[in-house]
């Protein structure tokens, strides 16, 4: 599955084209993505993937098939239910994103961790 | 949670007790040591996390020793807004009743009970704080870690102003995990980023090594492309040039050695030909010089008999010159002697001259000497005479003034009288006469009485005064003295003793040069060696004068020095008149005794060369005997022609040797053998490599490198973005790991400063003075500072840190408030004196925001706990 994804609607899509696939435990799905995700997003992209990795015979999206740009939002970012230090923490990851260049990128995946991880401790 | 009451039967060593605790504030429950203190709380810790069916030891461990009964366990409490009893019992008859009182009434048992009480405690009770606020007995002396507690942080938290560490849920452990998947403890990267850059690093090896292969492939078929073309063309080269130009080349070569073989003997016939001429022309050459030889020595004998024969006449003329000229030296010799002998006595007199004249000076001297001691002997006799010395001439002269000063005195102190005449007139004066005259008055003194007379006019008598006599009578003192310092010099007057005076400065003056005198005619000798130099002298004369008895008079020392001189001057003239002719002797005597050596070696070589020649002569006559010079000579032209035959065949062979060039032919030979070995040399090593190529390019077709080097260069593309990718990850887990503990950090140091700020106000109503304390990461008290002295934990006294353990316990439980639980001291305090425990107890009795429970043996120990209610165990029991 080659797709380019750039919002919610395009990982509607791509989920509901995964689940609809026939006979999902005998199939080997190789997927490549490209496109632009707010943090929630890209959250939503491995949270998707990951839980159809049970379902397939084989799931295999390799990150080296994903060029995905983040771009964490103000929604991303206040929707974070986080308090206190980790509140703090976030603040400062996401001054340092705008600013941009190479530590801003690296603050961009740290957010996107931040997600991830904060998503984790919810389920 | 707050303990409300704790119902005992048959636990431990109680058989029966219930005890009820104040919600908030102190309970102090009093009992001795084994009555069951501890229990009470184990028991609660019981009920609250072990079902009944449990077998554990803890639960095991309520039971009675000595009784096999069931071991029942009732606690009430509140927690947030519940309000239950639990009663449980265990061991036997086991079963759980949990009552919920508010805020909905309920009763729940079995294990549905157990599960809700959890559930609740769970819920509302915070459990890490109940385990921290307990001090038991024998607690480790550790701080109270503080945090772990949710409801403690919740609550500093909420008084630091909301940024503190709060619930995050586990995401700091969550964060950490992802951190610590990729990074080591100290920071470096873990083994899966190891691995990926190992493995990226393993890939682009693969895949370069697949490259180079493919790349040495593609050599290798431009190298057989080009083997396969170069075989061929040097096969021909082998066989259509190299190898029939080696063959003739070979033949020519066999030529030139056959040539070489001629060549050598008849070079060897020429050399033998050359020794048989050189031998027979030495043989003859030999006679020659012989022959000339005995004829050179004939001439030479000639020449040194008519050179002998003058050399002897005039060795005989030398010999009677040397005869006559040895007469005369002997006559000029006799001269000479006598010269010398009249030198002799000429000296002989002239010292006895010389003698005298030293005999007569040493008599003068000696004469003279005796006089001046003679003379000097008298003179110190008269100055032994002499009384008169410098001192007496000196007082004599002194007197003689005095009595010329007093006489003068007399002469003007006295009256005078003074007659001036009108005309000249004679009178006496003193019965002397006088003249006066009229030019001037004349003065006579009156010394005592003056007569005056003018013959036949008149007689004046004039008399002196008192005043006079004292003058007269010093006149007479200065006399007096004057005679008498006279007559101590043994003079009569100081004229005489001027006399005397200079009398004895002439002794004085003889005694004084005898000395100098004595010194100039001695010269250095004493008086008796003087004489003994007289002696001496008159020794010599007497002696001089019996070798000279025929002279009479003595002539003066220049006539005497005078005839020395001539004496000299012809001693001087026949000693070299002599010398002259004994140097003239002695040259001719040389002369002669050359000439005589000559010819005695002029006689010996004319032998010498006589005997040579004749020896010479016989051997020369016996060899012409045994072979003529005529045959000598037909030998030498036969060996001559011998030669030159040889030699012209020997220069045929080596023209005809030269004309086939043999170092050409050689080199031909041998360069196209080289040729030809390295075309073969070649031709070996390109089939080999040809064989090696061709296996290189079957096993690199076999191995498909231009397919594996496609799939190594996507496998390689994969494992770069996986590695890009992996460390963009590594970097964000970083990154927020740093950024989470920091503001972790950061808000811990601001929510930890309510609960410091509580302990060092208690602190400071405990110890007194300036009290800080400062707060690990754990909320544990790290260290104290007290009126600015700072101590770790570790430094301070096991009271002082039961005491500051109890304070920040304390005060946790105040901070939590209603959502605290119990604080429990079980027979704490032992370290404290009794002044701190006035004060403790004083905080104690302060709390009403916690639940303290106070277990003690010691009743009086918590006797200030202003407030407290005291529950006595024993009582309770009952």
């Amino acid at each position: 599955v080659v797709r380019s994804i750039d919002g919610d609607a395009d990982l509607d899509a791509l989920f509901a084209d995964l689940d609809a696939l026939p006979d999902r435990g005998r199939t080997i799905v190789k997927v490549k993505v490209d496109g632009t995700l707010s943090l929630q997003q890209a959250a939503r992209l491995e949270a998707g993937l990951e839980a159809r990795e049970e379902v397939f015979g084989a799931l295999e999206h390799p990150e080296r098939h994903r060029d995905i740009t983040i771009v964490p939002d103000a929604a991303d970012l206040e929707a974070l239910p986080v308090t206190g230090y980790a509140a703090v923490a976030r603040d400062r990851l996401r001054e340092r994103a705008q600013a941009g260049g190479d530590d801003g990128d690296r603050a961009t995946d740290a957010l996107a961790l931040l997600v991830r991880l904060v998503a984790e401790g919810s389920r | 949670m707050r303990l409300l009451r704790v119902a005992l039967t048959d636990v431990r060593g109680v058989d029966r007790c219930e005890v009820r605790f104040e919600p908030d504030g102190v309970t102090v429950v009093e009992a001795p040591n084994e009555s069951g203190k501890t229990t009470l709380l184990d028991a609660v810790d019981v009920l609250l996390e072990m079902k009944d069916s449990s077998n554990a030891q803890r639960v095991k461990d309520l039971q009675p020793a000595d009784r096999d009964v069931p071991s029942t366990i009732e606690v009430e409490l509140s927690c947030g807004a519940t309000h239950l009893t639990c009663r449980k019992t265990f061991n036997k008859q086991r079963g759980t009743v949990l009552t919920i009182h508010a805020p909905t009434p309920e009763v729940v048992k079995g294990t549905e009970a157990h599960d809700r009480l959890r559930t609740i405690l769970e819920a509302d009770v915070d459990l890490a704080l109940y385990r921290a606020l307990r001090f038991a007995q024998g607690r480790d002396l550790d701080a109270v870690a503080l945090g772990d507690s949710a409801v403690l942080a919740a609550r500093l938290d909420a008084t630091a102003g909301g940024t503190g560490s709060g619930d995050d849920g586990g995401l700091i452990e969550r964060a950490e995990r992802e951190y610590r998947r990729w990074f080591t403890a100290t920071g470096r990267p873990g083994k899966d980023l190891a691995a990926l850059d190992g493995s990226l690093a393993d890939v682009q090896a693969d895949r370069n090594r697949l490259a180079d292969d493919l790349a040495a492939l593609e050599r290798h078929v431009e190298e057989l492309t080009r083997v396969e073309r170069e075989l061929p063309h040097l096969a021909q080269v082998r066989d259509q040039e190299l190898a029939p130009g080696l063959e003739q080349a070979r033949g020519q070569a066999d030529r030139v050695n056959e040539l070489r073989g001629v060549v050598a003997t008849r070079r060897a016939e020429r050399d033998h030909a050359a020794l048989e001429l050189t031998a027979t022309r030495d043989a003859r050459a030999r006679r020659e010089a012989r022959a000339s030889e005995v004829a050179e020595l004939d001439d030479t004998v000639a020449a040194l008999e008519a050179g002998l024969a003058p050399r002897r006449g005039r060795l005989d003329e030398l010999v009677g010159r040397r005869t006559a000229d040895g007469a005369e030296l002997t006559a000029a010799a006799a001269r000479l002697a006598d010269a010398r002998e009249a030198l002799d006595r000429s000296q002989l007199l002239a010292d006895l001259v010389g003698a005298e004249l030293e005999r007569r000076g040493l008599q003068r001297r000696h004469e003279r000497v005796v006089e001046v001691v003679e003379a000097a002997r008298d003179a110190e006799r008269a100055l032994a005479g002499i009384r008169l010395d410098d001192t007496r001439m000196r007082a004599i002269r002194a007197a003689s003034e005095d009595l010329r000063v007093a006489s003068a005195t007399l002469a003007t102190g006295a009256p005078t009288v003074t007659l001036r005449a009108h005309r000249p007139l004679r009178l006496d004066v003193d019965g002397s006469p006088a003249e006066l005259g009229t030019d001037q008055p004349e003065v006579w003194t009156v010394a005592d009485r003056l007569a005056l007379s003018i013959p036949e006019v008149v007689d004046v008598q004039v008399e002196a005064g008192t005043s006079s006599d004292e003058l007269v009578r010093a006149v007479e003192e200065a006399e007096r003295r004057l005679a008498q310092a006279c007559h101590e010099a043994d003079v009569p007057d100081l004229l005489t003793a001027e006399r005397v005076l200079e009398q004895r400065d002439r002794h004085r003056d003889v005694v004084e040069r005898r000395d100098a005198e004595l010194a100039r005619e001695l010269d250095g000798r004493t008086v008796d060696e003087l004489a003994a130099d007289l002696r001496d002298a008159e020794d010599r004369v007497a002696a001089l004068r019996e070798r000279l008895t025929e002279v009479t008079e003595l002539p003066d020392a220049a006539t005497a020095r005078a005839a020395v001189d001539a004496a000299s001057e012809a001693v001087r003239g026949a000693d070299d008149h002599h010398a002259g002719l004994r140097a003239a002797f002695d040259e001719l005597s040389a002369t002669v005794e050359e000439e005589r050596t000559a010819v005695v070696m002029a006689e010996t070589q004319l032998a010498g060369r006589r005997e040579e020649r004749d020896r010479l002569a016989a051997r020369l006559a016996d060899e012409r005997a045994e072979r003529p010079d005529t045959d000598l000579a037909a030998a030498v032209t036969a060996a001559e022609d011998t030669e030159t035959q040889a030699a012209e065949r020997l220069a045929a062979a080596e023209r005809e040797l030269a004309d086939l060039d043999p170092d050409a032919v050689e080199l031909r030979v041998t360069n196209l053998a080289a040729q030809l070995e390295d075309l073969h040399q070649r031709i070996g090593e390109l089939g080999q490599l040809r064989a090696v190529l061709h296996e290189r390019l079957r096993q690199g077709g076999e191995a498909g490198l231009g397919e594996a080097l496609t799939q190594a260069e996507d496998r390689l593309e994969r494992v770069r973005a996986d590695h890009r990718r992996a460390h963009a990850r590594a970097a964000a887990a970083a990154l927020l790991w740093e950024e989470l503990t920091t503001a972790r950090d950061e808000a811990y140091r601001a929510y930890r400063a309510p609960l410091r700020e509580r302990i060092a106000a208690k602190a400071r109503l405990l110890l007194g003075g300036s009290v800080e304390v400062e707060l690990g990461d754990d909320l544990a008290i790290v260290g104290r500072t007290r009126d600015g002295v700072a101590l770790t934990w570790e430094q301070l006294s096991a009271g002082a840190r039961e005491q500051l353990a109890i304070l920040a316990a304390l005060s946790a439980a105040e901070l939590a408030g209603s959502d605290g639980v119990p604080f429990v001291l079980d027979d704490a305090l032992g370290y404290t004196d009794p002044d701190r425990l006035e004060r403790i107890g004083a905080l104690l009795g302060r709390t009403t925001d916690a639940q303290v429970i106070v277990l003690t043996c010691v009743a009086d120990r918590f006797r200030h706990v202003g407030g407290a209610r005291t529950v006595r165990l024993l009582e309770a029991a009952r």
